[in-house]
């Protein structure tokens, strides 16, 4: 069960500002930090996305994704952002994490459930932009630290991916 | 005997000298040879369209493509996998503009006709308004793709009916891909629909890397060595065999370290007993043996078979993909890559080669995101006209001599650092482009 | 022996790349002495020279930070595991000569031997 949690509320503000917070973090590479605000438990998911007829459903796949991870392998595609040699980001993308419509509802245990939309722009070297755009589902859960994320389910709008590489953080 | 139907002047057999191991860069960004491959390879070769497993029920399709042009790969209602030219008679229309679905007739959703899931045209729309000489719905059905044959459940598609048949199209390399794909009773079925991206890169160079490219990990995948995911000693992975199958279809196969969990390609330990009774000897001890194999099916079908550690402190876990380099323009290509496993694959083994393939390879993986920014580049840097006068460079490992006492067919060169097999691809690509029978 | 430099053109503690006949050597002087190792890290085989001495005067592979001795070739720091080979050197009216020793048969490596494999100490703690 779940209940609302209204626009302009202290928690509705608190929430909103951690996605705020969390979008600066990326935008400016403090890919580290961005790391300590995932819960221990984190599932970071991006499932497929195929176009089907409305009678099969919105397309997303069950089975298969571009992102499937933990915190360990979120740890490690931090960590190898810090080598030099993950050419993908050498030189780096230069992102801007745009989030927005935020609707806040908070389960009996506490925790926020987020629903936002987003788009991401990511501009490398003089080549064009790439536009990546969706709805992100955040589960966050208040700690003694603030708010970390449980889970994050991105819903992807493409389903060919328009661009050579996902090798930012959505 | 060489011929060309093409009214430029390209010499393209001038564009790869697979002996010296000089290949044009204008093969990586001419239009000219865009169209020509177009034209003699990609509308002739056996290409893979599906497989049997993303289509498992009567009337279930996926929109798929042949040499660029949407086809529909659909099972009928008698059983029978088709393909047909995603194209309504009448106006053209495409017919099922979803990336798949489940229908027991296909409906142009302009005029109305209708077709069965064996592509016969059933009805049209006021039929009683066409005079009988105007309308012979017999001979109205969907084009079908010419020719259409399934191999151990991978189903490839040729839109020339000269092309000579799959089984003597793949010719030995169905020695190596049943090892691959048909190593258990059930054999392999996919997991979940392809990712599917686009990347601005000749198709040729996500091949070439494909042939069984194994010594750019430790440059191109620097990032990974350096977190201590790759053995430490860069030579550790230069042992195994480069190996020419068939014509230009090429693979390596590579030994990891000499432990239990590396035998078998690292595949879990109750798959092994049905291997070794569902193979022959001699392949069963090649899997055995080796725990790394990644190749191509000339021209665009490849696949890797490999054991990577999707995070630092997960072991070794082994995931088989097979994807196509669709291009889309000289230096454009979409890529649809499936994640394969066994069908006899318990959850739990599901859920640990899915963790380990998306956390590695596809667009997202840590891996390949530095394979898609490296030939991206690639392709940049081969568009310009002075660029194009200086011809890219494959020379390693040339004066190997082949192990004659490989146990497996094709030629075997002793060692996977060299450029052998990228060679043997380039060959066949001019022999495709030049001749008019490049099978014979 | 083969002529590679100049005594005076030789910097202190710098180590330079040289051709001697077939050998590729990386000398380096320090003082009046002229030593010669084989130039090739024996790790992943990257150009040793040109280069510095490391303050305590051992020869440091640029890419994965491996250490020889420049007199005795001896692996001083992994992750090499083999030592280089030294070259005799001679000074003579000051020019510095080298001897490049024997022309290797066969520079394959292991891997190009039919049927070889790798040892469990190339794969360390992977798996």
């Amino acid at each position: 069960m779940t209940t609302q949690v209204p626009l302009g509320s202290a928690d509705y503000n608190q929430v909103l500002e951690w996605l705020y917070r969390e979008a600066a973090l990326l935008d400016s590479g403090q890919f580290e930090s961005w790391l300590a605000l995932m819960a221990p438990d984190i599932s970071y998911e991006m499932p497929t996305r195929q176009s089907v007829y409305p009678k099969d459903g919105e397309g997303y796949s069950h089975d298969f994704g571009f992102f499937a991870e933990n915190h360990a392998s979120l740890e490690t595609r931090v960590k190898r952002l810090g080598t030099e040699q993950a050419w993908a980001e050498q030189p780096g993308s230069r992102t801007r994490h745009f989030v927005s419509n935020l609707l806040l509802d908070q389960s009996d245990s506490g925790e926020f459930h987020a629903a936002t939309c987003f788009m991401v722009t990511r501009i490398r070297s003089d080549l064009p932009y790439d536009f990546f755009t969706g709805e992100r589902r955040d589960v966050l859960r208040m700690t003694d630290d603030g708010l970390r994320l449980a889970k994050r389910t991105i819903l992807f709008d493409q389903t060919v991916l328009k661009s050579y590489n996902l090798s930012i953080f959505l | 005997m060489t011929s060309s139907t093409m009214t430029d002047t390209t010499d393209f057999a001038a564009l790869v000298d697979e002996e010296r191991g000089h290949i044009s860069r204008r093969i990586y960004a001419d239009p000219q040879v865009y169209d020509a491959e177009q034209e003699k390879l990609f509308r002739r070769a056996w290409c893979f369209l599906a497989h049997e497993s993303e289509v498992p029920n009567p009337g279930d399709y996926v929109e798929r493509q042949l040499a660029g042009e949407r086809i529909l790969v659909i099972h009928g209602k008698d059983g029978v996998i088709r393909a047909f030219l995603n194209s309504c008679r009448h106006r053209g229309m495409r017919l099922c503009r979803a990336d798949k679905g489940n229908a027991t007739f296909l409906r142009c959703p302009y005029h109305g006709w209708s077709y069965s899931s064996e592509g016969e045209l059933v009805s049209v729309f006021a039929e009683e308004l066409y005079h009988e000489d105007n309308l012979d719905k017999a001979d109205l059905g969907l084009i079908p793709v010419t020719q259409v044959e399934t191999y151990k459940g991978f189903i490839f598609g040729s839109w020339s009916a000269e092309t000579p048949a799959l089984t003597e199209y793949l010719g030995d390399m169905r020695f190596y891909l049943d090892i691959l794909v048909a190593r258990t009773p059930g054999g392999v079925e996919v997991v979940g629909p392809p990712q599917c991206w686009e990347v601005h890169t000749n198709w040729k160079f996500a091949t070439d890397n494909f042939t069984g490219d194994n010594f750019h990990l430790y440059t191109a995948h620097g990032s990974v060595a350096e977190l201590g995911m790759l053995p430490p000693d860069p030579m550790a992975l230069s042992f195994g065999n480069l190996i020419q199958a068939h014509k230009g279809h090429v693979l390596h196969i590579v030994p990891g370290p000499p432990i239990p969990q590396a035998e078998y390609f690292g595949v879990p330990m109750e798959l092994r007993p049905l291997i070794e009774d569902t193979l022959s000897p001699q392949q069963a001890d090649l899997a055995k043996g080796h725990a790394f194999s990644v190749g191509t099916v000339f021209p665009n079908l490849s696949f890797m078979q490999v054991m990577v550690q999707g995070d630092l402190y997960s072991a070794p876990t082994p995931f088989l993909s097979f994807r196509i380099w669709q291009p889309t323009g000289p230096t454009t290509t979409k890529v649809w890559s499936w994640l394969m496993v066994e069908k006899e694959a318990s959850p739990e083994y599901r859920k640990a080669t899915y963790e380990a393939y998306v956390r590695t390879f596809g667009p997202s993986g840590i891996f390949e995101q530095d394979d898609m920014e490296n030939w991206e580049e690639c392709t940049r840097m081969n568009t310009g006209a002075v660029a194009q006068r200086y011809n890219l460079h494959h020379g390693m490992a040339l004066h190997v001599p082949a192990d004659r006492d490989f146990p497996g067919p094709g030629n075997a060169w002793p060692g996977s650092y060299g450029e052998r097999t990228q060679l043997c691809f380039y060959g066949e690509w001019k022999r495709w482009l030049t001749m008019e029978e490049p099978w014979a | 022996m083969v002529r590679v430099a100049a005594f005076a053109d030789l910097a202190e503690a710098r180590l330079k790349l040289v051709r001697a006949g077939h050998a590729k050597l990386a000398i380096v002087r320090t003082g009046e002495t002229v030593r010669a190792v084989s130039a090739m890290c024996t790790h992943a085989r990257i150009f040793l020279a040109p280069g510095e001495l490391t303050e305590d005067g051992l020869i440091e592979c640029p890419m994965h930070g491996a250490k020889f001795s420049p007199d005795d070739g001896s692996v001083r720091c992994p992750p090499a595991t083999t030592a280089l080979t030294v070259h005799e050197v001679r000074l003579i009216d000051g020019s510095v000569f080298a001897d490049p020793g024997e022309e290797p048969v066969a520079a394959l490596p292991d891997s190009t031997k039919p049927g070889a494999r790798p040892s469990a100490s190339q794969w360390g703690n992977w798996g």
